[in-house]
């Protein structure tokens, strides 16, 4: 294993900033309202990136205040407060009124240096809506900087609301604060998932899902899902679970210190992902042990065994493609925690040999435990891992290894179609033209069933001669 | 036909005017306290940092650097790697960035700058870098230039700059006239003129090279009209540059395309022909100001008459009338079967054209579609186009005018990116189903199954990305586009009066079920 870290100035990689972490935390959380305020250009990129809460999920509006380039010398403060007070007051008058607003900033808005505290809670004391201003420029950082910001916010609210009494409009009475009252569930082994949105995989959504159902198999109560389809007033049930799961392994400072102060563990031991069979099996177990029913989670996986095997089994195509994909080799880049964890998966479950694994982590201990994850298939093969690599360092590699596809995002596939590399989309985000429109996982052990659909697409891409088809036509020789 | 306007939307403020009128009465891009006051919300789609470079990603062998935090970077990457890339055939753009944090906001980024100018010379050895400044390092005034010129110095690679600033020059048209004229900054002046040598500008998202086009096409599809590597779906340069060359006359560059020397050397060209005039017209001024390049008014040629006319302005400068005479007598009269039929199925019908959806900014494609359909006989509306993003659109505005094209559009005090309802615009103007033609722009066009779909309201598709016809080009230019466009509009009157049957997409946002229905 062969690690390689860039020690250049530059950097070209995926790194959205920290106004798409907070927008995709924020996205996740029902009846929200975002109030963007900053350039176009950012704002529609967070937009975008809404877009993958939406298959399955909610709606949730961003609003932008239309900064424009005299606001960046004027101040746009102004401009935030109409907008504040008319979106609200529009909401309230059409019955729909918003449980939280988010003024969430990007660059210019935050270096200009308007006052965002101050408009959000003029605006609040006024309407009586919650409304939670966020610097959350680019230069502040990336997903991770922008999620942490969100639910360490989420966090402090469900602190404080027993000090808050009442709201101030008379018809809103913050349904979250007045519902939280009441403990949901007596459950003390169940666990927080947190930032899903995180986890590297183009069909998280899904995934999480497949991870919710495994884990309730195996009698492990998810408590709250941060953020995806989040009910405000659950956060009150917050401290119910006894652990928080990270599912990216990036290191959410401040939110973890809040939780710390709760008294609410983060779970520390460096689990795969479940992807595949392999990882699925060491996951599930490993979490059965700690909080849930060994026993039943044996018997889930068993279950899903019989279904996959149902579908597997004395299969002509399966045994075609398995045999066809076994021995090749690809490249993977990804989020830390899903490269790694695909790595194995395609070592272990498919027989393909990862030879470049680009591994992209905004926080050391992300990028520490894919690593470590990593070493445990460093004696079955020979490989490169590339720490927060270029485009251009990474394609280099790619080049030099030989290898028959590579793994990666929607964003890296020009990459390799340029490197003549057939590509298949995994990881990432659904956003942006990634055509999956069934809601069935990559992880688990019914996901295998999803990977080997995808693998099979690329499998055609790299080993149907296509264009020698073309040239030998029919009539190509008259 | 009764303009009054519905009860909706003239509460709302819209009304129905010519396009001249519009222009006269919207404020002028610079006038802040006007427009926050008249469109609050409103501040453009995308910045400018996206079109920079999105353009610059049409060039080969170049890496852009952002100068800028890696979101910056990362935010054009989305468009530059699907849509640009994997839609239009461009490779991949390296745009490596400073990377520039919360302590280069407070302390200055221009050592950063030099660094990694250096490193991007060493690293990628490309043939151009070009610098494009974000709005971080603009609010915070870093010395770009000083920075380029020290890091120039120790650089093989010729390093230019394009300031794109996020913030400034928020309406797309103006950000595009912007950045388009830096590219007369890469040219050198020329030694010499080529003489019967003809540039196309205003190439944008359509990487081309200078190969030359074959005439005739495969029977697949394939060739005919089409760029090297552009398979059955050319673009309107392979197109244009099939006209050219029937006038016997050559294509120099097609701009913005090609390498570092491919641009410098554009300047030898004896004339410059525009296709799209918000990405040409600018380009062209400046290219005739700094190096006397004439260029021809005539721009975005759809439809028989513009094409013909776009031809003959050509053979009157470079002297080629009876090649142009005989090229447009052979390909209208291929062209008047299919001609005629569209007319007669079309004739006297409204022609309702969006102008680009949610993003409310396309204009000069929307035209030349509506001087197209007026040749069919057709009553052209536009409606859709933020009235702030038509006025920032000057070149487009001064060419159709003086081309005395002049259509009704719908004005009004537009909400930031939401689409005005169709069924509202078909009310303001009386119309009945069968009295009109929807013809769309882009992603998210109107459909309800039971009130509006393509199962009882014609819809044509004609944007660039989404509008793939074999053999056509995208913008459909041209006498090829001009034939797609009539076989389109033949189809889609073809399956609204036949198919009785709603679309998914219709029924995903409307009646799902004919027993759900009213």
């Amino acid at each position: 294993m062969n690690i390689i870290k860039s020690d250049r100035q530059y950097k070209d990689l995926m790194k959205p900033g920290s106004f798409v972490g907070s927008t995709l935390t924020a996205s996740g959380i029902k009846n929200a309202l975002i109030i963007f305020h900053g350039i176009l250009g950012c704002n529609i990129e967070a937009t975008h990136f809404r877009s993958d809460q939406i298959p399955g999920g909610g709606y949730i509006p961003v609003i932008s205040t239309g900064l424009n380039e005299a606001d960046c010398i004027q101040g746009g403060t102004e401009k935030l407060l109409l907008t504040l007070r008319t979106s609200i007051n529009q909401a309230i008058a059409g019955n729909k009124i918003p449980e939280i607003v988010f003024v969430l900033t990007s660059d210019a808005a935050s270096i200009v240096g308007d006052d965002i505290k101050t408009a959000a809670r003029i605006v609040e004391e006024e309407t009586g809506v919650k409304v939670i201003a966020l610097d959350t420029p680019g230069f502040a950082g990336g997903l991770v900087h922008g999620t942490d910001a969100v639910l360490s916010e989420l966090l402090r609210l469900q602190t404080c609301h027993c000090e808050r009494s009442e709201a101030i409009h008379p018809t809103i009475t913050n349904k979250w604060i007045a519902s939280s009252q009441a403990p949901r569930n007596d459950n003390k082994n169940s666990i927080n998932l947190i930032a899903p949105h995180l986890l590297g995989s183009k069909n998280w959504t899904n995934d999480t899902d497949e991870m919710i159902r495994l884990l309730q198999g195996a009698d492990i109560q998810v408590n709250l899902n941060l953020c995806r389809n989040f009910n405000l007033k659950d956060i009150s049930q917050f401290a119910e679970a006894k652990f928080n799961y990270v599912l990216s392994s990036e290191e959410l400072r401040n939110f973890e210190k809040i939780c710390s102060d709760l008294g609410s563990e983060i779970v520390s031991e460096n689990l795969p992902l479940p992807i595949g069979v392999a990882n699925t099996e060491e996951w599930l177990l490993k979490f059965a042990q700690k909080l849930g029913s060994v026993e039943k989670a044996k018997e889930i996986l068993v279950n899903d065994q019989k279904f996959v095997q149902k579908q597997l089994r004395f299969n002509y195509n399966f045994s075609w493609m398995s045999t066809l994909m076994y021995g090749k080799r690809c490249g993977i880049l990804a989020h830390a925690k899903f490269g790694a964890s695909l790595a194995r998966c395609l070592l272990w479950d498919f027989g393909i040999v990862p030879k470049v694994i680009g591994l992209i982590a905004e926080t050391d201990r992300a990028e520490k435990e894919a690593l470590e994850l990593l070493k445990e298939i460093k004696n079955q093969a020979e490989f490169t891992v590339l720490i927060n690599p270029s485009y251009f360092d990474y394609g280099n590699h790619l080049k030099q290894a030989e290898v028959d596809f590579a793994i990666g995002s929607i964003q890296d596939k020009p990459l390799c179609i340029g490197h003549k590399i057939p590509h298949l989309s995994l990881a990432g985000f659904n956003f942006f033209n990634q055509y999956n429109f069934i809601p069935f996982p990559s992880f688990g052990i019914r996901g295998v069933l999803g990977l080997m659909s995808e693998l099979s697409v690329v499998m055609e891409e790299a080993f149907y001669l296509k264009n020698m088809i073309s040239l030998n036509n029919y009539e190509s020789l008259k | 036909m009764n303009q009054c306007t519905s009860k909706k939307l003239l509460k709302a403020g819209y009304k129905w005017i010519k396009v001249s009128e519009m222009v006269d009465e919207t404020p002028p891009v610079t006038a802040s306290c006007e427009i926050n006051k008249r469109f609050p919300g409103y501040g453009g789609l995308w910045c400018k940092l996206i079109m920079a470079v999105t353009s610059y990603a049409m060039t080969k062998n170049s890496v852009a650097v952002i100068h800028g935090p890696n979101n910056c970077a990362w935010a054009v990457r989305n468009f530059c790697s699907t849509n640009y890339s994997l839609y239009y055939g461009n490779s991949f753009l390296h745009m490596p960035t400073t990377d520039i944090d919360q302590n280069s906001v407070i302390y200055g980024g221009g050592e950063a700058l030099i660094k990694t100018l250096k490193e991007v010379d060493k690293d990628y050895k490309p043939e151009h870098i070009c610098v494009f400044d974000t709005c971080s390092t603009a609010l915070i005034a870093d010395d770009i230039q000083t920075a380029i010129n020290i890091a120039q110095s120790k650089c093989i690679t010729k390093i230019d700059y394009i300031p794109s600033a996020g913030f400034t020059s928020i309406p797309l048209g103006k950000s595009i006239e912007e950045i388009t004229v830096k590219y007369a900054d890469m040219m050198d002046s020329p030694s010499e003129i080529s003489e019967n040598t003809v540039n196309i500008l205003g190439q944008y998202k359509e990487q081309q090279d200078s190969s030359p086009v074959k005439c005739q096409g495969k029977r697949d599809g394939s060739g005919g009209g089409c760029g090297k590597g552009r398979g059955k779906y050319p673009d309107d340069a392979s197109e244009l540059t099939r006209i050219i060359e029937a006038l016997g006359l050559k294509v120099h560059r097609i701009l913005i395309s090609g390498n570092s020397d491919y641009i410098k050397s554009a300047p030898q060209a004896a004339v410059n022909v525009i296709s799209c005039p918000t990405w040409g017209i600018p380009l062209a001024k400046m290219m005739k100001e700094k190096f006397n390049t004439p260029y021809l008014k005539h721009c975005i040629p759809i439809g028989i008459e513009a094409t013909s006319k776009w031809i003959r302005e050509l053979a009157d400068f470079t002297g080629k009338h009876q090649e142009a005479e005989d090229f447009i007598k052979q390909e209208v009269s291929e062209l008047q079967e299919i001609f005629e039929k569209t007319k007669n199925l079309v004739k006297g019908k409204a022609a309702l054209i969006e102008c680009g959806r949610n993003s409310q900014t396309a204009f000069a494609r929307p035209m030349a579609l509506a001087r197209a359909l007026r040749e069919l006989g057709m009553m052209p509306y536009l409606f859709g186009l933020h009235p702030v993003e038509l006025k920032a659109k000057e070149s487009d505005v001064g060419y159709f005018l003086w081309d005395g094209f002049n259509p009704q559009i719908l004005t009004g005090n537009y909400p930031y990116q939401q689409p005005v309802d169709i069924t509202e615009v078909v009310k303001s103007l009386d119309l009945e189903e069968g009295q009109y033609v929807y013809f769309t722009q882009d992603v998210f066009p109107m459909a309800k199954a039971g009130v509006f779909d393509a199962e009882n309201i014609p819809r044509v598709e004609t944007g660039v990305h989404l509008r793939r016809v074999i053999n056509a080009p995208g913008r459909g230019v041209g006498f090829r586009g001009a034939k797609a466009l009539y076989q389109n509009i033949i189809e889609v009157l073809k399956f609204s009066s036949g198919n009785k049957k709603a679309t998914l997409y219709g029924r995903v946002h409307g009646e799902f079920y004919e027993f759900g229905r009213k």
